[in-house]
This record gives C-alpha cells, sequence and structure tokens, in this order.
C-alpha cells in the first residue's frame, strides 16, 4: 500500500497481459489518466514500468489475438514500437539526449542516468500512453505518447544520421519499418502506421 | 567475426553497439564481420544499410 503522495505500486506484466487480452483491451496504470474510448488496444503506464517491461512484446502478443499479422510485420510493429516506446521513456519522459550514446563511456553514463532519473517520483509517474487503432481496411495505426518537456526530434522526422552514427538511431530505424510516420508535437505523440500486407514495410 | 546466429532480435541500441565495436577495431586497422543474422536481426541489418559498414555473412 502506497502512503499519499507516493506512486501506487507498479503494474505487473501478467496484469498488464491480463487487462489487453480482456475484452476492453486496455489498462491505466495506477496514477495514469484514462486512454481514449475507440481504441483496438491501449496501455498508460508509468515511466519506470515502461522502461521495466518489454512493452512492446507484450502489446504485439495483444494484437496478435485480435489482428492477423504477418511475421515479417509483427516484426516491423515489435522493432519500431520499441524504438517508439524506448524515446518516450528516455528522450521524453527523463530528458536524456540519445548523444550520450556515441562512445562506450557515454553509453555507461546514458544508462546511469536512467537510474538516477527514475529515482525522482515526479518522473517516474510520467505516463508512457500507447494505443492502437485499426481505422483502415489493411492497415493498423499506433502511437506512443510521453509526457516530457526537453527534447523533441532535431530536423524533419526520419532523416536518418550518418550511416555510421551509434546514437540517434531510432527515428530512423521507425521511419523504414512504418508505411506512414509523424511526431505530433502539441500531444508530444509519434503516430505510426503499419500495412498489414506481407512485405508491407 | 561476430556471431549473430543465436541473437533473436536488436534494436537501435544494439545497433550503435556494433557501430562502436567497428569504430574500435578501425583504430586498430581491422574490419568487423557479421555473421549468420537471420530474421528481425537480418531485416534491421539491412534496413539500417549495415551491408555499407560491415562484412556481412550468411
Amino acid at each position: 500500500m502506497s502512503l499519499p503522495g507516493e506512486p501506487a505500486e507498479p503494474a505487473g506484466e501478467d496484469a498488464i497481459r491480463d487487462a489487453l487480452r480482456a475484452c476492453g483491451g486496455r489498462l491505466a496504470e495506477g496514477g495514469c489518466e484514462l486512454p481514449p474510448d475507440d481504441v483496438l488496444l491501449c496501455l498508460a503506464l508509468r515511466t519506470d514500468t515502461a522502461w521495466r517491461l518489454d512493452v512492446a512484446a507484450i502489446v504485439l502478443d495483444a494484437l496478435r489475438d485480435r489482428v492477423a499479422l504477418p511475421a515479417t510485420v509483427a516484426d516491423a510493429i515489435r522493432t519500431a514500437l520499441h524504438e517508439a516506446i524506448v524515446n518516450a521513456v528516455t528522450h521524453g519522459n527523463l530528458g536524456i539526449p540519445s548523444t550520450l550514446r556515441g562512445s562506450p563511456d557515454g553509453l555507461a553514463r546514458f544508462h546511469a542516468l536512467v537510474d538516477v532519473r527514475l529515482a525522482r517520483p515526479d518522473l517516474l509517474r510520467r505516463r508512457v500512453l500507447v494505443a492502437a487503432w485499426q481505422d483502415r481496411p489493411g492497415s493498423l495505426r499506433i502511437e506512443v505518447s510521453d509526457e516530457g518537456d526537453g527534447f523533441t526530434p532535431a530536423g524533419p522526422l526520419g532523416t536518418p544520421p550518418p550511416l555510421d552514427q551509434p546514437f540517434g538511431r531510432g527515428l530512423g530505424l521507425i521511419r523504414a519499418l512504418t508505411a506512414e510516420c509523424i511526431w505530433l508535437q502539441a500531444r508530444r505523440t509519434l503516430a505510426m502506421r503499419f500495412r498489414l500486407d506481407d512485405g508491407a514495410t | 567475426v561476430i556471431e549473430l546466429n543465436a541473437l533473436e532480435y536488436i534494436d537501435s541500441a544494439g545497433l550503435g553497439m556494433l557501430l562502436l565495436a567497428r569504430e574500435a577495431a578501425q583504430r586498430h586497422g581491422r574490419g568487423i564481420t557479421l555473421a549468420g543474422a537471420r530474421d528481425q536481426v537480418a531485416r534491421v541489418l539491412a534496413v539500417s544499410k549495415f551491408d555499407q559498414l560491415f562484412l556481412l555473412r550468411s
């Protein structure tokens, strides 16, 4: 039981999987607002939970219960969704720049900084929202939103970094794996669309 | 040679680590071969155009 002002107990993987498998396909972790109604699936998680669990794999399994996904499409969804969630957690809610990942020492500092910032109640309470819609025949829309205030994608979305740059590759990977990918700054949301036919990405 | 046959999944952080290893090898005048990538790993290496940076071997 949590004290007033303290974060509630974080959700476990089994509880999240059960909630997504249920008819409504939604879960809002303690302290998070309820997600919109018209979704195929919707998950609002605290930042620490989104970092701790393989949320992309969990969401993909729940999507597969509802939509037939060829293997290559499922791979693309898992990979792009994972990148979007990691970006929402680290660059969005925790405000850590990707440039730290440009060297082995920087990589160690990056992960140390994640641990430090996840220890701050104000940051770990920020939510990551994942929602999926089947709003057009033959495609799936998935959005990932964060509640950060620091970092936004620099330059046009999907502009690839230099081929050998060891950091900042997530958005380029998402762009390559989606049929459409848009950053909506007002809602701090990355909107991705996946075609469901094989070889769509 | 980095054997990837047992690797089932890779993300951009993993790609970054391979690129850091490539930088370290280049400082010693060496290159890196990535061998045995399959399924998701092979697809991510392909869309990331790693064939232009590494020797890829099946």
